[in-house]
């Protein structure tokens, strides 16, 4: 216990004078995070740009034009002569639909012969073009006054009944931004000791104990991150007004376990390579890739296998999961636990590499490599 | 002059292919991301999301649309719960997203002509996913409800035609266009492919700076042979104490590289990986020249940052997810805060991403994305004149 006391004391002592590391350790996690909220912050996506080419130009088409652009997603910005200036108006982003009704709209309506509408839109960005196609196809269809219909749908939308997506991206954002500073900063510290020749005296200074030697170090980082995420999240939920259901206790408790496992996931890269420069490469890769694999974007569990195999070693996926359940799906924490467990597991990769490190540890030839 | 910079230009080459280092991210990251990157978007959409559903009518009408929504590409019927509670504990379980209930009396309600309706508990916090399990629902049951309100028009004596020209007086045409699929890998790998090449040129060059600053302090550095050396070097570049000669022959080598890279990303890879481009060259050309020029002056130009070679690595790794959701394909960019947009327009990528993607997907020309290009234009000749001042700094320190 003195070991892990002594070597914390050192490793507060080294980064106290590297402002640099200071910099990186408490504010530019926070930095990140608040980017993140801010980016998302106006909630869901309203009044996009969308032209219309209105061929018909009778009352009836003016109505339906009116209905559309009441509608929450859609702006009606531009209104066009000819088809050309529409596309030209979506191809350099301008807007993100163009709806066109066709110069016999209203007697073909009278003589019933079915007229097209049609709404061409941008599905290169698949989420707008998405939300704004089936707002105005939601719009026109309620416009039909035969809209009787049989079966109806009575949608229960369990979670997030705004559909704003940007509390999910959010709290997933924000763990992201935490998982590349703990696998980072996990590296660097011990990796650095190999870089500048210092591992033996780390070792001394922890009584030759690898176990207080790793988390006497690992131990400051993971106060400080924790405290750092608990108030990312924290910030988010009061001051952004973010829905969080579910237990706190519990996502804490999570959020302690994620931040855990990745710095052991550090711990891992820097035991397997011993060397500051490849561990670092390794951990980039590894959190880099860790936003999409995790299924940040794209569920996981449409990806290939190889994809699944591989996010299942990201804790940022069961945590995700976790915080996500508990802050918008108020799941019971009862169903959350096997995130947990999931999340731990992974972390025990990183402990079970302890001996591997203290070999390396005492081996000199290790030292000041490049 | 102009054989000083050749030799600039050399050396930068040798730093970013002979030092393992930087070649890890500068020649192997290259290949490695982007090859690792086709693997989770491989199947281009989500299909078929399982959900259950709770069939209390158990008639034929019913088990009819069990199968049509069994049947649609975008849900699955993963399990047919016997309550509410079970369904439930199923949904809290990630074993389905979302439950379906038919209502008793389901059939006969419709035979009356009363209406009915079926129940979608759906969990929207992922869009993605949300999207298809709604989707599939509406379009299962509005072609359910044509055929039966069409049949009970033609009961009432209507011709066929008549029935469905009440039921649906227009048509109404969606038509997605770029990506009429909605692959996830033509939204999201081309963005995938320009942040690869923003970030490891930053990380890269950053890498090189942060090396021949620590050499400058004097470093002890294990050679080839394996023996421990203290090396201490005088100056920053060899052959030239003029920064603006050095930073541009540093930016010349480095957008050579990254040219060769995009060659191979725009117009090797689309066929390979199967996504979609126009190969316009000329305009293509017209932005990437001033993009990669751009990333290159604003690595160089944060030189003061890079105190060790790991700093650069600390700096631009954190930022590559900030960075994807300020490029407007995530995020819509009328929906970001406008002085957070004033701030991302400063990043290359943004300008970057954002007239590429409009080229390569959506068949832009050079002048329908030329206020990019001026604000690309913009960046270089700021981010130049900043890497200019701060590298003299760097060499007067040393003197």
């Amino acid at each position: 216990m003195k070991g892990f006391i002594n070597v914390f004391k050192r490793e507060f002592n080294i980064i106290r004078h590297k402002p640099f590391i200071l910099f990186i350790t408490l504010v530019y996690p926070l930095f990140f995070t608040l980017i993140i909220i801010w980016t998302f912050i106006s909630g869901t996506a309203i009044n996009l740009p969308t032209a219309v080419l209105d061929e018909n130009n009778s009352d009836v088409s003016r109505a339906l034009i009116r209905t559309v652009n009441s509608t929450r997603t859609v702006n009606i910005k531009y209104k066009l002569s000819n088809i050309k200036e529409g596309y030209d108006l979506i191809r350099n982003g301008k807007i993100y639909a163009l709806l066109v009704i066709p110069r016999d709209f209203k007697s073909d309506l009278n003589m019933s012969k079915q007229p097209k509408i049609v709404c061409y839109y941008n599905n290169q960005m698949i989420l707008t073009g998405g939300l704004i196609s089936k707002d105005i196809q939601a719009a026109i269809s309620g416009l039909t006054k035969s809209n009787i219909n049989l079966i109806s749908i009575d949608e229960r939308v369990k979670s997030n009944p705004y559909l704003n997506y940007s509390y999910f991206l959010t709290y997933a954002g924000i763990a992201h931004v935490f998982q590349v500073f703990a696998v980072l900063l996990s590296v660097w510290s011990i990796g650095i000791e190999f870089r500048q020749g210092s591992t033996k005296e780390w070792l001394h200074t922890a009584d030759n104990s690898i176990v207080s030697a790793v988390f006497g170090k690992l131990s400051l980082y993971f106060l400080i991150l924790t405290i750092l995420i608990t108030c990312s999240y924290i910030f988010y939920v009061v001051f952004c007004t973010a829905p969080f259901e579910g237990s706190i206790f519990y996502t804490f408790i999570g959020a302690c376990a994620f931040i855990f496992a990745y710095q052991m996931m550090g711990l891992l890269f820097i035991a397997l390579l011993a060397n500051l420069r490849f561990a670092f490469s390794l951990g980039s890769v590894y959190v880099s890739l860790g936003f999409t694999f995790a299924g940040m974007t794209y569920p996981a569990f449409a990806m290939p296998l190889a994809a699944r195999i591989y996010s299942s070693f990201l804790p940022v996926r069961p945590f995700v999961n976790l915080i996500v359940n508990q802050a918008l799906r108020d799941i019971p924490v009862i169903y959350d636990i096997k995130y947990l467990v999931w999340i731990l597991t992974i972390s025990l990769l990183g402990v079970s590499s302890l001996p591997l490190l203290k070999k390396k540890v005492l081996n000199e030839e290790l030292w000041y490599q490049i | 002059m102009v054989s000083n910079l050749v030799k600039i230009i050399k050396d930068e080459f040798k730093n970013m292919i002979l030092d393992k280092g930087v070649a890890t991210i500068m020649v192997a990251g290259i290949f490695l991301y982007s090859i690792l990157y086709t693997i989770p978007y491989h199947n281009h959409i989500v299909r078929e999301v399982p959900v259950g559903i709770i069939n209390n009518d158990n008639s034929a009408l019913s088990r009819e649309i069990v199968r049509e929504l069994d049947t649609s590409e975008y849900i699955k019927i993963k399990t047919q719960p016997v309550d509410l509670e079970t369904a439930k504990k199923q949904y809290y379980k990630d074993e389905i997203k979302a439950f379906i209930v038919i209502s008793k009396d389901f059939e006969r309600d419709i035979k009356r002509n009363k209406g009915s309706f079926i129940t979608a508990y759906t969990d929207s916090a992922f869009l993605t996913v949300y999207k298809q399990i709604a989707t599939g629902i509406n379009e299962v049951i509005n072609t359910k409800n044509n055929t039966l309100i069409i049949g009970s028009y033609m009961k009432q004596g209507m011709s066929k035609i008549q029935a469905k020209n009440t039921k649906i007086p227009f048509e109404f045409i969606n038509i997605p266009l770029y990506n009429p699929v909605g692959s996830y890998q033509n939204y999201i790998y081309p963005l995938v492919l320009i942040m690869i090449l923003h970030q490891t040129m930053l990380i890269g060059i950053g890498m090189i700076c942060g090396m021949l600053r620590e050499k400058m302090r004097g470093t002890t550095i294990r050679t080839h042979k394996g023996k421990a050396e203290y090396i201490k070097i005088e100056k920053f570049c060899k052959f030239s104490d003029n920064s603006a000669e050095i930073v541009l022959g540093k930016s010349l080598a480095h957008v050579a590289l990254y040219l060769v890279y995009s060659f191979l990303y725009f117009l090797i890879y689309p066929p390979l990986v199967t996504y979609q481009m126009t190969y316009k060259i000329i305009s293509l050309l017209l932005i990437l020249i001033p993009f990669l020029f751009s990333v290159s002056f604003l690595a160089q130009a944060l030189i003061y940052f890079y105190k060790t070679r790991e700093s650069a690595l600390f700096i631009y790794i954190p930022s590559s997810v900030p960075i994807v959701f300020l490029l407007g394909f995530i995020w819509p960019n009328e929906a970001i805060n406008p002085i957070l947009r004033l701030f991302a327009t400063c990043i290359p990528a943004v300008p970057g991403a954002d007239a590429l993607v409009k080229i390569n997907q959506m068949g832009a020309d050079f002048f329908q994305v030329h206020n990019d290009f001026w604000i690309l234009i913009l960046q270089c000749l700021l981010y130049y004149s900043i890497a200019c001042w701060g590298l003299n700094r760097q060499i007067r320190k040393v003197r």
